[in-house]
């Protein structure tokens, strides 16, 4: 096959094998027409042989008669026949020459006077005589061409008179052979032709479907249906075809698999961050909390002091509305993210993120630098989600870095297509090995109960979402640097 | 496509055409030519030999024709005998009864008819004839008609024709001269006697529907018995025609001829089928009596039957 192969570069099983078989019918044919023209040759050949064997032979009675005449006359036997043979000569069209020899092999009579003088012996005469039967031959002359001749015996009994030659041309016969041969030729050419064309149609009709087929899979989409006319009848194509249809419907399963985990994962994400904001809101409260309890406890040990009261009183009202804002604020992060799309401006919602954080970056005295871009236009997302992200990304860097880092942020336009916003700190970074799998969920490297390892998971599917990227730089020791690119989008 | 298939698609179609050229070459070369049998031996013909003795022989056939059934023999005697023979036309009897006379004949084929008439006026002798199936140097001339005509006396030829050989022989003047003349009604028409040169030719146009009857010698008949002719009479035996020789004829050689043929050993049997149909059965010493004495019966008309001949010179 790989000699083959190399040979004719087809693809197709069916229409290698068809090839093949194409090509086996030809040779075979091709050697049935040789062995054909092989035996009409023969018999031409053989026909033309006998037809010359008895012409001579009819001839050669007319020769002895001639002899005997002679004899009983006392004639000379060459003046009898040279005139005949002449006469004979002019009468038959196709006969070359005439040649008598007597029985030692002197030539007696030559139709042709030179040939008299340039052949006066032959040398098999007494064999012919001897052996009694016809010796013929075809052979090329340089003046009478081709020639069929026989050698016949003039003889009765044991009584020799010599030999009569007859040279008959053979053009003709050659020239039938060359007939047959051409018109075999032009049999086997078309007949080749012909079976290369059924060939040609009928590979070309069998590879169809199968190119249908794979254009309609290169145009596949998982979720609708191949663009493909199953063929009316069965074979490896539609079985093809079958086969593919049954790998979509798995495909379309194990997809609806992961959304489904996935949107699992945006609640369990969603419940850690607010267990992790909880705490942290816990703690936000609690200061507050504890001034109107030491509020409380002083009025209530001294309630006449109206203007310690009234003090008191003060700074528990400015207390609870501490409170109040940062529930106002919990409330709206805590709300279920919609998936409704609308002009989100990335600035605001960063502020509304910074704004949540405020207190823990001044706790940690961590210095913030922001630097929003105020041109940057607005996107079509959702502002709630990207909120998340934003929230996910200064987490993660307020957990890296130390007391008194430095975290910045800044917005931008890249190409005129997309907006970004980065974000950067100076905490430890992430070394090279565990850049590959920060995406991953449940990655963490914190201790258990700090952290999910669902934060950039969440983030990055949220921004994959709404067709954005995320990119990670960093050099362990120095910080990293987590950059949202969102595309700009057409306004809807 | 890779370098292998390119070779390939230009070698085959080119390896393609080559061979067909060759075929070409080869299919139209007709030359070839036959092989010659392996012999050993010396070649047939015995010539070299001082003395050609001639025999000679008259006949109507063509001459390859009477060749083909005489050569044999004389072929044979040519290898049996120390002598060489050779066959001699005679256009006419008359041409060889002279030849024989004068000793340019050995020896010569004669017809009993003609025999007969030349043998009291020149110096001929009678000394072998052929015999026939029974054994004997004898024939019989029959009369001969179609199966189909209802044959009952001579008289129903009444007007009609009659085949009959060369006129030069028995079969050609037995009906005409010998039969009729004795028995035939006065006033009654005679049948109308057509002459053919040939024996067979004669049933031939018989069976043809030509004539209504033929006469023929007995040996020619029985070759066409069941082929749609009957005999319908039969002649006395008649002596088969002889081989004659001349005053001068060497008596050695004629005795070698003599013994040959007569005692044609039986493995030499088969020789005998190439030989004219007359000599199938071999041949038997005859003397000038046997010939003498059955002119003489015709001469006194005492002929059994009705049958009785004139010799008229
Ligand atoms: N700014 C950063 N500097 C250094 N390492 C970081 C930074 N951001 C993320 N990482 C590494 O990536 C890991 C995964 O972060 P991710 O936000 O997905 O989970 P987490 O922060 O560990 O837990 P959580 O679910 O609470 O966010 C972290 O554990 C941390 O090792
Ligand atoms: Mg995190």
């Amino acid at each position: 096959m790989g000699l083959f192969h190399s040979i004719f570069p087809i693809k197709g099983i069916r229409a290698r094998l068809l090839v093949a078989f194409g090509a086996m019918l030809v040779i075979l044919f091709w050697i049935i027409s040789f062995l054909i023209l092989n035996q009409w040759r023969r018999m031409i050949l053989t026909n033309a042989e006998e037809q010359v064997e008895s012409v001579t032979r009819a001839f050669s009675i007319f020769v002895i008669e001639t002899f005997i005449f002679a004899e009983s006359n006392q004639m000379k036997v060459d003046d009898a026949l040279d005139y005949y043979i002449r006469d004979y000569l002019a009468r038959e069209p196709r006969l070359r020459y005439i040649a008598i020899y007597d029985p030692q092999g002197t030539i007696l009579v030559h139709s042709d006077p030179q040939r008299f003088i340039y052949t006066p012996h032959d040398s098999l005469a007494p064999l012919i005589l001897q052996s009694g039967k016809a010796l013929n031959r075809a052979y090329q002359d340089a003046d009478y061409g081709w020639v069929i001749e026989s050698a016949f015996p003039l003889q009765i009994a044991s009584k020799n008179w010599g030999v009569l030659r007859m040279g008959f041309e053979a053009g003709s016969v050659r020239k039938e052979i060359q007939g047959l041969f051409y018109s075999l030729l032009m049999f086997a050419a078309i007949i080749t032709v012909f079976a290369l064309i059924l060939l040609y149609i009928l590979s070309g009709y069998l590879t169809a479907s199968l190119r249908k087929l794979t254009t309609a899979i290169d145009r596949f989409e998982i979720d609708k249906p191949l663009n493909f006319e199953q063929p009316p009848y069965e074979d490896e194509i539609s079985l093809l075809y079958q086969h593919f249809t049954r790998m979509q419907n798995r495909l379309q399963e194990s997809q609806s698999k992961v959304m489904e985990i996935q949107r699992q994962i945006y609640q369990a994400e969603k419940l850690a961050s607010i267990g992790r904001l909880a705490s942290g809101v816990a703690h936000e409260i609690n200061n507050p909390l504890n001034g109107i309890k030491s509020c409380l406890y002083a009025i209530n040990r001294d309630p006449d002091d109206h203007c310690q009261t009234a003090e008191y009183l003060k700074l528990i009202d400015e207390g609870l509305q501490h409170i109040e804002t940062i529930v106002t604020k919990l409330l709206g992060f805590a709300r279920r993210p919609s998936k409704s799309r609308e002009a989100v401006n990335l600035n605001e919602a960063l502020k509304k993120v910074l704004q949540l954080l405020e207190f823990r970056f001044s706790q940690k005295q961590i210095r913030l630098s922001l630097k929003p871009d105020n041109n940057l236009p607005p996107i079509q997302a959702d502002s709630q989600l990207m909120q998340e992200v934003f929230m996910n990304l200064l987490l993660n860097s307020y957990d890296a870095v130390s007391e008194k880092g430095h975290i910045s942020v800044m917005s931008g336009i890249e190409d005129n297509e997309r907006v970004f916003v980065r974000i950067t700190d100076n905490g430890p970074g992430i070394d090279p090995e565990d850049q590959k799998k920060i995406f991953d969920p449940f990655f963490t490297t914190k201790e258990p109960g700090e952290g999910t390892g669902l934060g950039l998971s969440v983030s990055l599917s949220i921004v994959q979402a709404h067709g954005g990227t995320i990119e990670v730089q960093s050099q362990p020791g120095r910080g990293c640097e987590f950059k949202v690119i969102l595309p700009i989008g057409e306004e809807k | 496509m890779t370098v292998k298939s390119k070779f390939f698609l230009t070698a085959l179609p080119l390896l393609f055409v080559l061979f067909s050229i060759f075929l070409y070459e080869r299919m139209l070369d007709i030359k070839f030519t036959d092989v010659l049998p392996n012999i050993s031996g010396q070649p047939r013909s015995g010539i070299g030999d001082s003395i050609v003795y001639k025999i000679g022989v008259v006949s109507r056939f063509s001459p390859s024709l009477l060749y083909r059934g005489y050569q044999p023999l004389i072929s044979y005697l040519n290898s049996q005998t120390p002598f060489h023979f050779e066959l001699r036309l005679n256009k006419t009897y008359s041409e060889a009864v002279q030849q024989l006379a004068s000793g340019e004949l050995e020896a010569a084929f004669l017809g009993t008819y003609v025999f007969l008439k030349y043998m009291d006026v020149q110096p001929i002798h009678a000394f072998l004839a052929p015999l026939s199936s029974d054994g004997q140097p004898h024939f019989r001339i029959v009369l001969i008609t179609r199966e189909d005509f209802p044959y009952k006396k001579l008289t129903d030829f009444s007007g009609q024709r009659i085949g009959v050989p060369s006129p030069l022989s028995f079969s050609g003047n037995w009906l005409q001269k010998y039969i009729l003349p004795k028995v035939w009604p006065a006033g009654m028409p005679k049948p109308q006697f057509v002459s053919y040169d040939f024996h067979h030719t004669v049933v031939q146009h018989l069976i043809r529907n030509d004539l209504a009857g033929g006469v023929v010698k007995d040996r020619v008949a029985e070759e066409y018995a069941g082929k749609g002719i009957r005999i319908v009479r039969r002649s006395r035996y008649i002596p088969a025609s002889p081989l004659v020789r001349g005053p001068a004829s060497d008596q050695r050689v004629i005795e070698a001829i003599s013994d040959v043929l007569t005692r044609i050993p039986d493995r030499k049997r088969m020789v005998l089928k190439e030989w004219d149909a007359e000599f199938r059965h071999g041949f038997v010493r005859v003397k000038d009596q046997l010939y003498k004495k059955f002119k003489q019966e015709l001469d006194e008309g005492e002929m059994s039957g009705f049958i009785s001949f004139h010799i008229s010179h």
